[in-house]
């Protein structure tokens, strides 16, 4: 028995554990502030506050808003003269990314920030997202609009692979491996930074696969604030987009492709969990043998009616009656005390009193056969003038 | 069949498979598995209908004492019986434990013992004894309920016993053979004896003495063999409670009193308890056999919320004696109950016998009566007054009959009734 109880308590404490953790792991990703990179307000390493700045000095209206309605409402006001930055695409969903390709086709230009190859194909390019897993510096070798010949940008952590050429796609920043073989294939390794022109479908697009390259701990380092201030800053509005959980909804999930994210195992171990929360309940539903009835008294106060007779006194404010039985009771008291007859007449009963007690007889009197108290104070104070007088006849 | 927690563990080892399968129809297979496992653990386990039962119980145990019943278990088969079993009770009867574990090797037996700690009066019936043996894997088992009858009577805890000795000293006193040298102050001549030193001079016989030539004194005896009836009404007058316990408990406590003195004082005693029919009736010579069979008959009687029909308990009480006797009418004096019911036959049975009326008094009125602080206070002690006083009206009435009326607090009420029989015994009033 002591071994069954033993390993039920372990269980019960596997059980807190993990209740425990679970908790923890909860409250982690709840608290964590929502877009911590490149934050526009953010003034730490990972936030872009000094990029907003300099772009606030140079004369350009920075608009932030963190989901995608927002940004639809700021457009359809206006959109000439407008950029638009997605600075990090964490939480942008593939339905958000596809409702910020329409809205945004009459922008001046769209910049975002180390997408995924989902949410670039939601946003109207073909091209593979790569992650390269390390923050590389990579010299520009193109010469655009944005970007010149020999600019060096330090943070490229994802490199892009355009698989059909797109009409005038502009590719910089293109990852060499160490060969000296002079092999330059740009996109045979895939580039930092793609430049599509507009199109019917979308606006002029800059993807750049850096997501710390612009934040406030590397936007010092090398050309990073050359390049950063050309691409935000060429219109004199910038629409800062970053999005929160919000707009994730719609995202990967939905287009059935999630098995990247969840174990396959997942669904059928909750499905086995599940069964055996059933399996639970039917192992501590079956009773042991069945209930016994317990044939119950009948439990009645005694003093109930009385009690309740005095709540009756009371609620109809029966003051007469009241003082009429605590007189009486009074009397009867007095008269088997002092050795009078019940027939002997009320003077007769108030003058022993009044000889017991030492108290005038008009005053005992007055006391049990006088006019009726007119509210419950006068009621307490016959009430306890009686018993008084009961105490001082007793005493003598 | 049941299931045990092993089970749930059993389904919860399907993660294993479904790791290194993880498909929709590797949870369908697994929970095959489980229920072909399950089904034939079930089918493997002990027959609970096979084990053999035998209950040992006391008769009765009286209230706020301990009893203990026992099952002995046979396991008549070749296979280990291994599971749990319930000794079910009444909650009230306070058995622990409520379950056993069992573990019974095949051809072996087991004594499982239940402590049976009642906390209210009356008859205690076990329910059916529910057997659950686990299969050999110990994630099925097979249940099953049996009937395994016992009765335990639990007694009304008679709390006024501890006063008997001091009244059956006072009965000793009036019989002349206590240690107290006084002559006795019975009144039924009893014999002659030898005259020792001490003895009151005024009890020598003079005309024995003179045959004898030798001091003899007389000696007497109280009155014996007299009947005596307690009628205890069982309405709905005596469910009220005084503190925790009805009425009705306070009541059977003095009339147990009253058996017990009386039958020392070789009377003849009936106790009746009854409302619109007679619950209980018990009579006898044996002093002994009378108090036992009062203590054990009146155990199970509870007070019923019906009005007691006087008519039939005063039938009852000329069919117990015909002959003049001291009828105790124990019943709470409740004016409109009683003048309604009790009153007309009141005087036909003042004439035959002598009769007293026994009232149980609820110290909280007393309490109630002497409320002065508030209005709501005055109001209350105005109501016990008026109780009081509807009480005494009734009890006037009565006394006007020619009837005795006690009316006291549950813990004075059996001394009252039991000094009110040994002062009409000293006065030969039976």
């Amino acid at each position: 028995m002591s071994a069954v109880l033993r390993w039920r308590r372990a269980g019960l404490w596997l059980l807190l554990v993990a209740l425990g953790v679970g908790a923890l792991a909860a409250i982690a990703i709840a608290t964590t502030p929502p877009g911590g990179a490149m934050d526009p307000e953010g003034v730490q390493a990972p936030g872009a506050a000094a990029l907003v700045a300099v772009l606030e000095q140079n004369g350009v209206d920075v608009q932030v808003s963190t989901s995608i309605e927002d940004v639809s409402g700021a457009l359809r006001s206006s959109d000439a003269g407008t950029s638009l930055v997605v600075a990090n695409t964490t939480n942008l969903g593939t339905a958000a990314a596809a409702t910020l390709r329409q809205e945004s086709v009459a922008v001046d230009r769209l910049v975002v920030l180390s997408p995924s190859t989902d949410q670039l194909r939601a946003l109207g390019v073909t091209a593979t997202a790569l992650p390269i897993g390390a923050n590389v510096q990579v010299e520009s070798r193109c010469q655009t609009d944005t970007v010149d010949e020999g600019d060096s940008l330090l943070g490229i952590d994802t490199r892009y692979e355009s698989s059909s050429e797109a009409a005038g796609a502009q590719v910089c920043f293109p990852l060499t491996l160490a060969s000296q073989d002079g092999d330059e294939g740009e996109g045979a390794h895939g580039a930092g930074l793609l430049e599509l022109p507009s199109t019917s479908a979308h606006a002029p697009v800059t993807v750049v696969g850096s997501t710390a390259g612009f934040s406030n701990g590397t936007i010092r380092d090398e050309d990073n604030a050359a390049i950063a201030l050309r691409l935000l800053g060429g219109s004199p509005r910038l629409l800062w987009y970053q999005p929160d959980v919000g707009d994730l909804a719609g995202s990967a999930s939905d287009d059935g492709e999630s098995g990247g994210l969840l174990p396959a195992w997942l669904a059928p171990a909750l499905a086995l969990l599940a069964t055996s929360l059933i399996v639970l309940a039917l192992v501590r539903g079956r009773r042991l043998g069945r209930l016994v009835r317990e044939p119950l008294p009948v439990v009645v106060r005694a003093v109930e009616t009385t009690e309740s007779r005095g709540r009756l006194y009371r609620r109809a404010q029966d003051r007469p009656r009241a003082a009429a039985v605590l007189r009486i009771a009074t009397l009867d008291r007095l008269r088997s005390r002092l050795g009078l007859r019940r027939a002997d007449s009320l003077e007769t009963v108030a003058r022993a009193v009044a000889a017991a007690s030492g108290r005038p007889v008009s005053e005992v009197l007055a006391l049990v056969a006088g006019p009726e108290p007119t509210d419950d104070a006068a009621l307490v104070r016959l009430a306890q003038d009686l018993s008084d007088l009961e105490e001082k006849a007793h005493r003598t | 069949m049941a299931l045990t927690p092993r089970a749930i563990w059993l389904v919860l080892l399907g993660i294993v498979p479904v790791v290194l399968r993880p498909a929709a129809s590797t949870v369908w297979l697994w929970l095959l598995l489980c229920a072909v496992v399950v089904t034939v653990d079930v089918w493997l386990a002990p027959r609970p209908r096979d084990l053999r039962f035998e209950r040992g119980l006391p008769a009765s145990v009286r209230l706020g004492d301990s009893a203990s019943t026992s099952l002995l278990v046979t396991n008549p088969g070749t296979r280990t019986a291994r599971g749990l079993l319930r000794d079910a009770w009444p909650p009230s009867t306070g058995a622990e434990p409520t379950r056993h574990t069992l573990r019974l090797a095949g051809g072996e037996r087991t004594r499982l013992t239940t402590t049976l700690t009642p906390t209210r009066r009356g008859d205690r019936v076990a329910d059916r004894t529910t057997v659950r043996l686990r299969g050999p894997l110990g994630v099925g088992a097979r249940q099953a309920s049996l009937e395994v009858p016992g009765r335990l009577r639990v007694l009304h805890p008679f709390p006024s016993r501890k006063h008997i000795p001091s009244r059956l000293a006072v009965l000793r006193q009036l019989d002349g053979r206590a240690a107290m040298r006084t002559r006795g102050q019975g009144t039924e001549f009893d014999s002659l004896r030898d005259y020792v030193e001490g003895d009151d001079v005024r009890s020598i016989d003079w005309r024995a003495t003179a045959r004898r030539r030798d001091l003899v004194v007389r000696t007497w005896q109280p009155e014996q063999h007299r009947r005596i009836v307690i009628v205890l009404d069982t309405s709905r007058t005596s469910a009220g409670r005084i503190g925790d316990a009805p009425r009705l408990d306070s009541g059977m406590d003095a009339a147990l009193f009253l058996t017990a003195i009386a039958g020392h004082a070789r009377d003849r005693v009936h106790v009746i308890a009854g409302d619109r029919v007679v619950r209980a009736h018990v009579s006898g010579h044996d002093r002994v056999g009378v108090l036992h069979d009062a203590i054990s008959e009146l155990a199970p009687v509870q007070a019923q919320l019906i009005e007691a029909d006087w008519r039939l308990l005063a039938a009852e009480v000329t069919r117990a004696s015909t002959q003049r006797a001291l009828v105790v009418l124990i019943t709470p004096l409740e004016s409109s109950a009683l003048e309604e019911g009790l009153l007309p036959v009141l005087p036909a049975l003042a004439a035959r016998h002598r009769v007293v009326v026994a009232s149980v008094a609820d110290p909280a009125v007393e309490a109630l009566r002497r409320g002065r602080g508030t209005a709501t206070d005055v109001y209350a002690a105005a109501a016990a007054e008026r109780t009081v006083g509807l009480r005494a009206r009734t009890a006037g009435a009565f006394r006007a009959l020619g009837v005795d009326v006690l009316d006291e607090t549950p813990e004075q009420l059996p001394l009252a009734l039991v000094d009110h029989y040994l002062s009409l015994k000293r006065q030969g009033l039976l």
